[in-house]
């Protein structure tokens, strides 16, 4: 486990919030989709989606969902945690890659990495963000997110474009090419995605999905995907559309 | 060619390796995942009566010396969830070991007895857990309760039956006492209590306070338990502990390990990878020494 000391919480819209740590310790870079185990002492161990990284300094956005969450966000600048990273494979892009990254809700998390990964290595990348109302949505600098291409979908129409994520998705692809088509966020966004993506001429259609991780190293189990040969925490989290269709199926979020 | 084609407790193996314990081993997706990597015989994660949902995270940390600690509290769903990895491991011509834990005398052998009706080609007692209150160590390190519990079990089923043991100051006696029970072979060894403190927030990282140590820091420790044990009974044994290249394994079959387990070094993906090199590594080391088959070397350092 590699220490880390908190720098800065803070809430950034209704539902999110952003923490900044920083390492104590060195850590290999993290592809974009990687994950990290972040331990509050004596309080939990919960996976998190590796949001930003440069050297000395990681960040994660995060949703209060349940007791580990909470203390998350009850942190304070100065207080110290661990974490196991990166974990997973995660999803490198190669150099020119056109990337269309769809993300509902939370699953904005891993964004900002992919960006920044991007801008290094010259693919290219589209982003969708879909939230239910105005007031789940923050600017996209507060995530560490620079890009203008952030298009933005609401439920209710508070905000950008009326309808879902995967709604705006498809207008965006009835009207740009990619290459690779990648989602994040709950199931039956996915779900939705995996099916409805099918009708586009792109190379591969990507998901990157949840499951129990209690480990991070491949030893316990707890990550497996139904009927798939694979650990999320070891081959994941992103997957191709087919290799988790019965996983999908599973209803939860 | 040199064989390495062995047999363990009546069961055939097409080489001497299997996972430990507790490396996956609960799913059947497990059992997919595990038989890609070439091991011989898959060991199920420890199977109690009941489902147990096991500790909160974390569960299980690397250290800075190259070990593992873990204290997953005996998670699993219960016995009844091997039919599914019996039918897998069947249909991929591989057989399973189903580990078995209790408290009791009884509850072992209401759960051995299940594990054979559903399919089990041999069972694994584990009587050396150090971490889960009430099973595991508490039993192994009490040499009546270790003949109790194995004479209940090996009274009941009629596949191989293996007492899996962890040091302590009564680990031969016990190991005597399961062969006497009518236990087949031994496994040896389990994790070996440890603990670990984070330096900055001054709190025990695992969430049970402390666990097993595993990994590369107690194969030295495996090698003289199995080369005790061997000298004593010259049972059959299964060696485990810190294996992570074929010379770690190569010590132990010299010190009279008739097949090796490996857990921590099958951890991150690297499963494949671990195996074939092992595989590959004690074939020319035997071929180094001029013998032909592995079952010529078990024990040989004890000849004098
Ligand atoms: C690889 C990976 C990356 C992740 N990245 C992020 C991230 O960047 N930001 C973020 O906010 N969350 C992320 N998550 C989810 C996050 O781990 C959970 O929200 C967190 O563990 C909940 O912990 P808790 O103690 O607050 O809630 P708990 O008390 O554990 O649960 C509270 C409620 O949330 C639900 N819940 C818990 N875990 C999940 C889950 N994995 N999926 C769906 N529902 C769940 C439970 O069913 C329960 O109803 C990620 C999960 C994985 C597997
Ligand atoms: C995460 C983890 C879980 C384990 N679970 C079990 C278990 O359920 N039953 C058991 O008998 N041993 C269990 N063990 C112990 C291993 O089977 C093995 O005896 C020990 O790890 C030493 O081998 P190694 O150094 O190759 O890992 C577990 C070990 C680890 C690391
Ligand atoms: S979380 Fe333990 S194996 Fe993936």
């Amino acid at each position: 486990m590699i220490s880390a000391r908190v720098a800065e919480v803070r809430r950034v819209s209704s539902t999110l919030w952003r923490i900044d740590l920083e390492l104590l310790e060195g850590v290999d870079e993290p592809k974009p989709f990687t994950f990290a185990m972040l331990w509050i002492p004596r309080v939990d161990e919960i996976p998190l989606s590796i949001a930003k990284f440069s050297r000395g300094l990681v960040s994660f956005i995060f949703r209060v969902r349940g007791e580990g969450t909470k203390r998350l966000a009850s942190l304070r600048r100065g207080d110290f945690v661990a974490l196991k990273m990166p974990l997973g494979k995660g999803y490198a892009p190669k150099p020119r890659e056109r990337i269309l990254a769809v993300a509902g809700g939370v699953g904005i998390a891993p964004i900002p990495r992919l960006l920044d990964f991007c801008k290094d290595t010259g693919c290219d990348v589209t982003i969708v963000w879909g939230v239910r109302t105005r007031s789940e949505y923050c600017d996209p600098s507060l995530l560490g997110l620079d890009s203008d291409r952030v298009e933005v979908a609401s439920d209710d129409g508070s905000i950008g474009f009326r309808g879902t994520a995967i709604d705006l998705a498809l207008e965006v692809l009835r009207n740009q090419r990619f290459d690779t088509a990648i989602a994040i966020g709950p199931k039956p966004m996915l779900r939705a995605f995996c099916e409805k993506v099918r009708a586009f001429a792109i190379s591969r259609a990507l998901v990157s999905v949840e499951t129990t991780v209690k480990c991070g190293l491949g030893i316990c189990g707890s990550c497996y995907i139904k009927q798939l040969p694979k650990l999320l925490c070891v081959d994941g989290p992103v997957f191709d559309c087919h290799e988790v269709e019965h996983f999908l199926e599973i209803p939860g979020a | 060619m040199v064989v390495l084609a062995t047999e363990f407790c009546g069961l055939h193996l097409r080489n001497p390796l299997m996972n430990a314990s507790g490396v996956l081993g609960f799913a059947p997706e497990h059992v997919d995942i595990m038989a890609s990597w070439g091991i011989a015989a898959i060991v199920t994660k420890t199977m109690t009566l009941e489902p147990r949902e096991g500790y909160p995270p974390p569960i299980v940390v690397e250290l800075r010396n190259g070990g593992l600690l873990n204290a997953v509290g005996l998670a699993n769903p219960g016995v009844d969830s091997i039919k599914e990895l019996c039918e897998r491991a069947r249909a991929l011509g591989l057989p399973l070991i189903v580990s078995v834990g209790g408290r009791t005398a009884r509850e072992f052998a209401e759960t051995a007895a299940r594990a054979e009706d559903l399919g089990a080609n041999a069972l694994e007692l584990n009587l050396s857990c150090p971490h889960a209150k009430g099973y595991g160590a508490e039993i192994g390190r009490n040499p009546r309760l270790v003949s109790e519990v194995c004479k209940a079990v090996c009274s009941t089923v009629k596949i191989p039956v293996v007492a899996k043991l962890g040091i302590s100051d009564k680990m031969l006696e016990s190991a005597g006492r399961a062969l006497e029970a009518g236990c087949r072979g031994l496994t040896l060894i389990n994790t070996v209590p440890a603990m670990a403190i984070d330096v900055y927030s001054a709190k025990p990282v695992l969430s049970n306070v402390s666990g097993g140590l595993s990994g590369p820091p107690i194969h030295p420790i495996a090698v003289k338990a199995v080369y005790d044990t061997y000298a004593e009974y010259g049972a059959e044994i299964a060696g485990c502990g810190g294996v992570a290249a074929w010379i770690d394994a190569a010590e132990l079959i010299l010190a009279g390990a008739r097949v090796v387990q490996i857990g921590t070094a099958l951890a991150r993906g690297r499963g494949r990878d671990v195996v074939s090199r092992i595989i590959e590594g004690l074939a020319s080391w035997l071929e180094t020494l001029g013998f032909r088959s592995l079952d010529e070397v078990i024990g040989l350092a004890h000849r004098r």
